[in-house]
């Protein structure tokens, strides 16, 4: 008696753990398993009323490590506490999925579909069957879809806009990504990424400058949204190769030439105190990124 | 007829193993001397790698490190997200074409890329494990390379490749892995993406 109430201080962390990776949507199959494994089904009671999420949690990352037997034996206990569960016949979905069972899993889901239209969570796995299966066509247009019914579901703007990346459609990748700005104004990640395709954008258009100037204002809008302290590396890189396009193009003008060299100056500053706190102290000899990025900026000295 | 070591080849799968849910792309990295053995490779990315502007700046930092060690850029590698993505250099659908592209222009057309598949185990020979296209002066098409065409070379101590990397694999090396993308997200945690940790390891197996 007395040992089943005793939980040992790594079994606590471990419950604990386990909460951050569910509450932060986490995909790190091989250490929930690692975690859950030796308490779920001989110690059930240290998880409380979240132990049925755990074993949903288990259940995702067995079928990522190929553990059925695993993945079984949570889904029998899933079964018996909460049967005709929309959230249970979505895992036993997955289950399909990940035996390559695709059609089977395709006629489950529109079933449920059949029965509740609104449960985007299935529309959302026929989508990544259709991917799973190679066909990103089919799998655009299912998302397009979707997200005319469903204008709110950020994560099926952010997939749209990685297929059509994919494809190289930068302009229909820019409109998803736009989405996601307008109702994330503070997220700098987002800033980065449209500014990403936006340069994309700029090295296959006729028109290459528009788009770069605006591809270095957003990286720079990222630089200022993440934070004084603490910059974002891929966005102060991004001005710096906007910027040097600018500062060598022949069709810009001299003062742009010269405005887009102080930006590349700048923003190699700001890397500089990033990189200048480790070149100093570290004990072993890294390979040098900021020499090589240096030589880039330093070209452009050369050039005005 | 191309040769590629243990080294290179462990860094691939390596990467590849640590981000089992991510398509993972990197370079492949040979002496200026002997432009068809492959010594070494730097992996790259596993979120960015539709990025334009970070993967040519990653491609000039790695240039300039290449410069002061003798080493030259002359190959491109991919482990695609899905298992049942069509590989066809032809028909531009591997991600970072344009990447392996621009390396073909700085090497005078020439470039390779190996694109690793997941059809057979690396306990079979490794030549089966990945796909090798290559390009040449004069001609912009990928043409498939036959596996036996490519060499891939046993560790120092006689281990063959494929056992050899599946070993490193259960021993959970592949979480010691840093790519360009982990340096770009912490500078100073993961400050060595040339993975001289790996080199150590490598040399004992």
């Amino acid at each position: 008696m007395e040992f089943e109430n005793q939980m040992s201080v790594s079994d606590f962390e471990a419950v604990q753990q386990l909460k951050r990776l569910r509450d932060d949507n986490i995909r790190n199959s091989e250490l929930v398993l690692k975690l859950a494994e030796p308490l779920i089904f001989s110690k059930p009671r240290m998880f409380g009323d979240d132990i049925y999420n755990v074993y949903e949690q288990v259940i995702v990352a067995g079928l990522d490590l190929a553990r059925f037997d695993v993945v079984d034996q949570c889904m029998d206990i899933l079964d018996k506490k909460f049967p005709d569960s929309m959230r249970v016949h979505k895992l036993k979905g997955l289950r399909l999925e990940a035996c390559q069972q695709f059609e089977d899993a395709e006629t489950l889901y529109k079933s449920m579909l059949e029965i509740d239209s609104s449960n985007a969570i299935c529309r959302k796995r026929l989508v990544a069957i259709k991917k799973a299966l190679g066909d990103f066509s089919g799998a655009k247009k299912e998302l397009c879809e979707h997200v005319q019914n469903f204008q709110t579901d950020f994560e099926a703007w952010h997939e749209l806009a990685d297929l059509y990346i994919q494809d190289c459609e930068y302009s229909k990748a820019v409109f998803c990504l736009e989405e996601l700005i307008l109702s994330h104004a503070y997220n700098h990640l987002y800033y980065e990424k449209y500014a990403q395709v936006k340069y994309s954008q700029a090295l296959s258009s006729s028109s290459p400058i528009e788009h770069m100037e605006t591809a270095r204002k957003y990286f720079a809008q990222a630089v200022k949204l993440s934070g004084e302290n603490s910059k974002s590396v891929r966005a102060l890189i991004g001005m710096i190769m906007c910027s040097h396009y600018l500062a060598t193009n022949p069709k810009c003008s001299s003062k742009q030439k010269k405005d887009n060299v102080k930006f590349a100056v700048w923003a190699f500053e700001m890397l500089t105190n990033k990189y200048g706190k480790y070149e100093e102290a570290a004990e072993l000899t890294p390979p040098s990124s900021y020499l090589g990025l240096a030589a880039l900026v330093e070209s452009l000295n050369i050039n005005i | 007829m191309y040769e590629i070591s243990l080294l290179a080849s462990a860094k691939m799968f390596l990467h590849a193993a640590k981000h089992p849910c991510n398509a993972v792309n990197g370079v492949l990295l040979t002496e200026v001397s002997n432009r068809k053995a492959i010594v070494d490779c730097v992996p790259l990315f596993h979120i960015s790698l539709h990025a334009q502007p970070l993967a040519e700046a990653a491609l000039y930092i790695i240039d300039h490190y290449c410069t002061s060690n003798n080493l030259v850029v002359v190959g491109y590698y991919f482990a695609p997200e899905l298992q049942n993505q069509k590989i066809d250099p032809g028909k531009s659908n591997i991600s970072g074409i344009k990447l392996a592209e621009k390396i073909a222009e700085n090497n005078e057309g020439n470039a390779c890329i190996f694109v690793l598949t997941s059809e057979h185990s690396l306990t079979d020979a490794l030549t089966s494990c990945f796909k090798v296209f290559s390009t040449s002066e004069g001609s912009s098409d990928w043409v498939s390379v036959r596996s036996t065409d490519v060499k891939c070379c046993e560790s120092d101590q006689g281990t063959e490749a494929g056992p050899a990397i599946a070993a490193m694999i259960s021993s959970r090396v592949h979480h010691l892995v840093i790519d360009m993308d982990d340096h770009f997200n912490d500078i100073e945690r993961n400050a060595d993406w040339s993975n001289k940790s790996i080199d150590e390891i490598v040399s004992q197996t």
